[in-house]
């Protein structure tokens, strides 16, 4: 039973620690509006190979996409959309700072009000920006405290004399809703450079048949491209099924085993008190009222189950001292209170039924039990 | 000091109804020795039950020192059994797993009031009483059935009860044990005043006490 207790603990702890994970990072804002946004995901393949042609021809089809009337933004970017699993990352240099796994995504002028992105300081790239020596980027909060601390962001220039920071959006959590925040930065295509992407925002409302409509003037526009086309909305339903699919999984196993636990439980308390019910008769006839039967079966189980959860509690401390899988401390603190709490109440539930019987055994009966 | 009036006591299934006694009238006096003899099944122990308070009779009352025990609450019988009751029984109800110390101390765990080391001197003491003093960390199995009976009675008396209440104390040992755990109820008898109702099968033992009690098909005979 001791053993049971710990692995129950320990799936217990796993389980809250990804729940309480996402549900913590559910609470921070993502920092884009997902709302009214479709994507076009354009493959270049079959077409010619010819940049410049492909340039104009990306020209035209966002030309022609703009012309629809509940169109308010459209923009290109690199494929790197938020809700996206994959991800395109760099190592950034500053001073004597070297910052790896920064997130960077290529956009043109138009992401930021395409996504809603707010920025808080400084400006998103324009027109302006060509033909600078170095390359306008704008960082998220995260980059920027890691980056600079409590000091200004904008106008440093950083990785060589390469970036230079133009705006800071306060946040931007690439990968929605669930995950944590992490390193972002967007940087400004080059007027010759196209990336496969477009982000098309259009008026609340525009529902079946302006997709088809979209759909209809990318793929009469840019015959040779396949096109696919898709709801910035659809591909956050994917990333909550991607998320949540699993824990799903789990937590039914984990159910399982604890339906079995309180079973188990329930059975091994209920033979013990039937062998025991001389020991019950005995006790009545010293003093003992009901209640303080009821009292030490349930107290046994609750003993037993913190000597099962002790080493339990022992190797879950490890991953908040250990910051594993770079998860905060509290949310492993929060999951081993979490497990600890439920385990102690599934014990409680299912001894009190066992409990309650000894409790209510006729001593006289009990007495001569074998 | 304990007395029993119209007691009666029925066991009643779907089918069958059984009468474990029948008009029991009965006084005892306080120090008094008293036996109840009986063959098996004429309801000795289940008169032991009721002045026990283990079990609540079907018609009649028992009064135990001027107290009519009628309508109690659990609460109030538990700390009446543990202040003025104490058991033994043939098949002495020693918890294996707990040493004889701990086994004397178990009335003494419900009571009130009582320090950890005033209930270890208190059990020391019961087991000095029955002589076994020096077998305080064994555990029941270790000891033979005499030790355990005095064991057993270390706990009874432990509580300094005013009544004793015995069912065949006896009934599970050779005639020599037998006789030293008698030994041991006379003296209590005696020298602490202690009220002894014995449940016995042994007319030598019987005779010993100051009255007995017959009892046939739940009636007193005598």
């Amino acid at each position: 039973m001791i053993a049971e207790m710990f692995i129950s603990m320990l799936l217990l702890f796993a389980l809250s620690a990804m729940t309480i994970n996402n549900i913590y990072h559910y609470n921070e804002p993502i920092g884009f509006d997902y709302a009214n946004v479709w994507v076009l995901e354009m493959d270049f393949r079959g077409g010619q190979k010819d940049v410049a042609y492909k340039k104009q021809l990306i020209e035209l089809l966002t030309s022609n996409i703009k012309s629809i009337p509940e169109v308010l933004e459209i923009s290109n970017s690199s494929s790197c959309l938020p809700y996206s699993q994959g991800a395109r990352m760099t190592t950034l240099y500053y001073k004597d700072k070297r910052i790896g796994n920064s997130n960077f995504i290529n956009t043109d002028f138009h992401y930021a009000h395409a996504l809603n992105l707010k920025v808080s300081e400084g400006r998103w790239y324009s027109v302006e920006d060509i033909g600078k020596k170095e390359i306008p980027i704008v960082i998220n909060g995260k980059l920027k405290n890691v980056l600079f601390g409590d000091g200004s962001a904008i106008g440093e220039v950083i990785h060589s004399g390469m970036y230079k920071v133009v705006g800071l959006v306060d946040n931007y959590k690439i990968k929605g809703e669930f995950s944590k925040k992490s390193l972002v930065f967007f940087r400004m295509m080059k007027p010759d450079e196209f990336q496969n992407m477009l982000l098309v925002k259009t008026e609340s409302g525009a529902g079946l048949a302006f997709e088809e409509q979209l759909t209809t003037v990318a793929t009469s526009t840019a015959k040779e491209w396949t096109i696919k086309v898709s709801k910035l909305t659809e591909h956050r339903a994917t990333s909550f099924k991607i998320t949540w699919v699993p824990i799903i999984i789990f937590s039914s196993i984990c159910g399982f085993l604890i339906i079995n636990i309180i079973f188990g439980l329930f059975g091994i308390l209920l033979y013990n008190i039937n062998s025991r019910k001389p020991e019950i008769g005995l006790r009545r006839s010293v003093g003992a009222t009901t209640g303080k039967i009821h009292q030490q079966f349930m107290g046994e189980m609750l003993m037993l189950t913190t000597l099962g959860i002790i080493p339990g509690v022992i190797v879950a401390v490890q991953f908040p001292l250990l910051k594993a899988f770079e998860i905060e401390p509290e949310i492993f603190l929060l999951a081993i209170l979490g497990s600890t709490v439920v385990i102690y109440l599934l014990v409680l539930i299912s001894s009190f039924i066992p409990s309650r019987y000894a409790a209510k055994t006729e001593p006289a009966v009990a007495l001569h039990e074998k | 000091m304990i007395t029993l009036e119209n007691l009666e006591k029925v066991y009643q299934t779907e089918e069958i109804e059984t009468v474990a006694l029948d008009n029991i009238n009965l006084s005892i006096d306080k120090g008094e020795f008293v036996s109840v003899m009986g063959p098996s099944g004429c309801g000795k122990s289940t008169l032991l039950n009721m002045v026990g308070l283990l079990d609540i009779p079907t018609n009649g009352t028992v009064s135990i020192d001027e107290n009519q025990i009628d309508g109690w609450t659990d609460k109030k019988l538990a700390r009446f059994r543990n202040q003025k009751l104490g058991f033994i029984f043939q098949s002495f109800h020693l918890i294996n797993d707990l040493p004889v110390l701990d086994n004397v101390e178990l009335p003494l765990l419900y009571r009130s009031g009582i320090s950890n080391k005033l209930r270890k001197e208190k059990a020391l003491e019961a087991l000095g009483k029955v002589g076994l003093s020096t077998r305080t960390r064994h555990y029941p199995g270790q000891l033979s059935g005499g030790q355990k009976q005095r064991v057993a009675i270390a706990r009874a008396i432990v509580g300094q009860p005013d009544i004793i209440l015995a069912d065949e104390p006896t009934g599970n040992l050779d005639s020599k044990m037998g006789a030293e755990i008698m030994d041991i109820l006379e003296n209590l008898n005696e020298n602490e005043k202690t009220t002894i109702v014995m449940v016995t099968h042994d007319e030598r033992l019987a005779n010993k006490t100051n009255r007995i009690i017959h009892l046939f098909d739940g009636m007193q005979v005598n």
